[in-house]
């Protein structure tokens, strides 16, 4: 009998295809028992050849085709290409179409952030936050419909040579709306935050800066690593002669933070929330909370709140 | 002399030293980008230098099919934290004998993986990779798809559709 056990420890087990949060993909996992010895990534399930499908299409097509390329920012994947294309061109872009296209890929930014909160949540186990983060994420994909058709791929609105019309009447007016929105949203995001989200997170994912260096990682993965590394602000100096190490400036690293885990991660993407750029949420994050509205919230969050009580905020 | 100033005058310098050790003119794009073009013998020399020089994040490598002229063409992303500049290498290869070194040596499995997607896709050779396994694809036994002369339509319907189903006539008119 024992033998017979031998014989069916360690052997090869495909776990997939799965939909971790975002995303399809499968793992070739080698066990032995119930150990996991072994694991390699099948990444081919979302691998669509967009480069080989462009290749029989006009770049006006292909801006069409660029929305595809990820769910989550389909109109940053738009600029992308257009750009490309207006390089290779040499096409000047209107002054007007330049902004529509900041605007509207910023505004994709931030909705992608949602999204990410939402799917944190979920991994956490808590699922309220990933309901009101897709509910507020519609908020933002309104505002695509109106502006651009379509709400979440925009159908090449981004184009070879600046956007495909002009921003309908009545835009700026719903966009300071949607920035009231968010700046709710965030608050609301902020009174979830509690122990057990905390203790969800914290230590776990450990990523010292020299293994995210090694693995390239980027944006707010490499930032809560411990590197002040913004891709949006390239062009602008952030390096100071006095902080400035081989890499450029650290990070300031977060009181109490004890490493560079799931927790650091959650904070540097908060804080990347904040910096949209959002003039009104900055003058009402300086403004003092009314008492009456700050009851509401509490009283809302002792109703979602992950682990079933008022959460310590 | 104010932070930005100072920082310009670093990467003037930097462009200066890559431009003598290579014999090249560069200059910064409009877009904040710099774009070197080395021969294939150079390539080596030129990415170990860029990573030397503080290119310490390989953001993409890439390979242009150029069928005509029989080349592929590499093109590595580099960016520097310190510099806060991206560096754009590309150098061409002979298409018939794709073999170029592996960049694993100087930016480790984000190098690897990319190389491990463009062998797959492209059939290109590098040499010192442990690692080029099939990435994307399952069973293919043909040729590396991602290069112009492989014609995906005409794979697709010669696999997929029957010339004489009525339903699926379409595909081959």
């Amino acid at each position: 009998m024992a033998e017979g056990r031998r014989a069916v420890d360690g052997y090869d087990l495909y776990f997939g295809p799965v939909h971790p949060g975002s995303g399809n993909f499968g793992v070739k996992l080698t066990v032995d028992g119930e150990w996991v010895v072994a694991a390699r990534a099948d990444p081919g399930y979302l691998h669509r050849g967009f480069e080989k499908l462009m290749e029989y299409r006009t770049p006006m097509q292909n801006a069409v085709l660029s929305d595809r390329l990820c769910i989550l920012e389909s109109l940053n994947w738009n600029l992308v290409h257009a750009e490309a294309v207006d390089r290779l061109c040499g096409t000047e872009i209107p002054e007007r179409a330049r902004y529509i296209r900041v605007i509207l890929a910023e505004l994709s930014r931030i909705q992608s952030h949602i999204i990410w909160y939402g799917v944190l949540s979920k991994a956490l186990g808590f699922d309220t936050g990933f309901m009101v983060a897709f509910g507020y994420r519609d908020y933002v994909l309104d505002l695509f419909e109106f502006v651009t058709g379509g709400r979440v791929y925009p159908a090449g609105y981004i184009c070879p040579g600046g956007v495909r019309r002009d921003v309908p009447e009545g835009t700026k007016k719903r966009i300071e709306e949607l920035l009231v929105k968010m700046e709710t949203m965030l608050r609301e995001f902020e009174a979830y935050d509690s122990k057990t989200i905390a203790a969800r997170c914290r230590g776990i994912g450990v990523l010292e800066l020299d293994d995210a260096l090694r693995l390239g990682a980027t944006g707010p993965v490499l930032r809560a690593s411990g590197l002040a590394s913004d891709a949006t602000r390239r062009t602008r100096s952030t390096t100071t002669s006095t902080s400035r190490s081989r890499f450029g400036r650290r990070a300031t690293r977060s009181p109490g933070r004890s490493s560079d885990d799931g927790r650091s991660r959650s904070r540097s993407r908060s804080s990347g929330r904040r910096s949209i750029g959002c003039r009104r949420s900055r003058s009402l994050r300086s403004s003092r909370r009314p008492r009456g509205r700050s009851r509401r919230a509490r009283s809302t969050c002792a109703t979602r709140s992950p682990e079933g009580r008022r959460p310590s905020t | 002399m104010t932070a930005a100033m100072e920082n310009e005058g670093r990467r003037t310098e930097l462009l200066e030293r890559i431009g003598s050790r290579f014999d090249l003119d560069l200059r910064v794009a409009d877009d904040g980008t710099v774009w070197v073009s080395v021969g294939e013998q150079k390539l080596g020399d030129c990415l170990a230098f860029a990573k030397r020089e503080g290119f310490d994040h390989c953001s993409a490598i890439s390979v242009t099919d150029w069928p005509e002229e029989e080349a592929f063409e590499l093109t590595y992303h580099l960016w520097s934290y310190g510099h806060k500049l991206l560096l754009t290498v590309t150098s061409r290869i002979d298409r018939g004998e794709a073999t170029v070194d592996s960049a694993i040596p100087l930016w480790g499995p984000s190098a690897g993986i990319h190389e491990r997607e463009l062998h797959e896709l492209f059939g290109v050779e590098f040499s010192g990779n442990p690692d080029l396994a099939p990435l994307f694809l399952e069973n293919w036994d043909g040729p590396p798809p991602f290069r112009k002369d492989f014609d995906w339509r005409a794979y697709v319907r010669e696999t997929f559709y029957e010339e004489g189903d009525p339903r699926e006539r379409s595909y081959w008119d």
